[in-house]
């Protein structure tokens, strides 16, 4: 009975008097269930595939689903009596792609860039209406975390979902279907 | 059934940066630049070509609208050059659903001529716009 009340002292002396090696241990466990726990899994699975495009100096991101191609940009046939920011449209694999340049469709937000030369052409689709981004670059597929709300922007459209920082740089989430609304009017049709 | 031509006569010409064609039946006549008369480049916003001598003035028709009625002549000035083309049923371009919908009036669609894409135009739309451009000038 002593020796059993001796071990319970000894015990409680330990709680009060709590070892590095106690610290250390709590540190593993605790590291181990932060591995475990399913809050961390969920952060992986929200990431989405997305494809980067860089117009000047500003990088896009777009869902890498809505992505049909990404071609060179060819001749570009200017088509009389349309929005400044609509170039013209483009032959792509036999079809009519129309051409929307961002910076000019964004300078109605005020948003500048500064002046390029588009090599590539991001073809995007949704419900079979399709329309091309010229981009000075782009990148394979990429996994981004979901944007946050972008501060930098205040006037910023609905087709701009956020912002996301990929390698030093601030992309901004394009929305498809928002985007085909505001470049060609596509809930009209 | 709708049937359809395998080919058509199509008038091409420019406007400034922009290529264009329309069917060459409803043209009247092709003439010589005249000042009086709107050049079609500013109708669509852009500037026309430099070269004032390189301009021709094309006179077109649209089809009475009803009994009675006379067919409509409009006449507008275009950039060279202006030539007569063949285009054929494999040389429409397919269009995409927002291209059909009817929002690019006057164009009625596009068609490659050449290794060139061209822009078809609707003529009655064209007369339209020309019609409601008032005071214009060259």
């Amino acid at each position: 009975m002593s020796r059993a009340n001796s071990r319970e002292n000894s015990r409680e002396n330990s709680r009060e008097t709590r070892t590095a090696n106690d610290e250390l241990a709590a540190l593993v466990a605790a590291r181990q269930q932060a591995k475990e726990t399913p809050v961390a899994a969920t952060a992986t699975e929200n990431r989405t595939p997305c494809l980067l495009m860089r117009m000047s100096d500003r990088w896009f991101a777009l869902r890498a689903e809505s992505v049909r191609e990404v071609v060179a940009v060819d001749s570009i046939t200017k088509v009389p009596a349309q929005q400044p920011y609509i170039l013209g449209v483009m032959l792509v694999h036999g079809g009519l792609v129309p051409v929307v340049d961002l910076s000019l469709l964004m300078s109605e937000l005020h948003i500048e860039f500064e002046k390029s030369s588009a090599r590539r052409l991001v073809v995007v689709s949704r419900e079979g209406v399709e329309l091309g981004l010229v981009a000075e670059d782009a990148r394979g597929v990429i996994e981004l975390p979901p944007p946050s709300e972008g501060a930098s922007e205040p006037r910023r459209s609905a087709f701009i979902l956020g912002e996301v920082e990929w390698q030093e740089h601030l992309v901004c989430v394009l929305d498809v279907a928002r985007l085909l609304e505001a470049a060609l009017g596509t809930e009209r049709v | 059934m709708t049937t359809h031509r395998s080919t058509i006569s199509v008038l091409r010409f420019s406007a400034g940066p922009l290529r264009l064609g329309v069917a060459a039946e409803d043209v009247v006549a092709v003439m010589a630049a005249r000042a009086d008369i709107p050049h079609i480049a500013r109708l669509f916003g852009v500037e026309p070509g430099r070269n004032d001598l390189e301009r021709r003035t094309i006179q077109v028709t649209t089809a009475a609208e009803g009994q009675g009625s006379e067919p409509c002549l409009t006449a507008f000035q275009a950039d060279f050059p202006v030539e007569v083309v063949r285009c054929g049923f494999e040389d429409v371009l397919p269009m995409g659903p927002w291209l059909e919908c009817g929002r690019l009036r006057p164009v009625m669609g596009f068609a490659r001529i050449d290794d060139e894409t061209l822009v078809l135009l609707d003529i009655p739309s064209v007369v339209d716009m020309l019609q409601k451009r008032e005071g214009g000038t060259s």
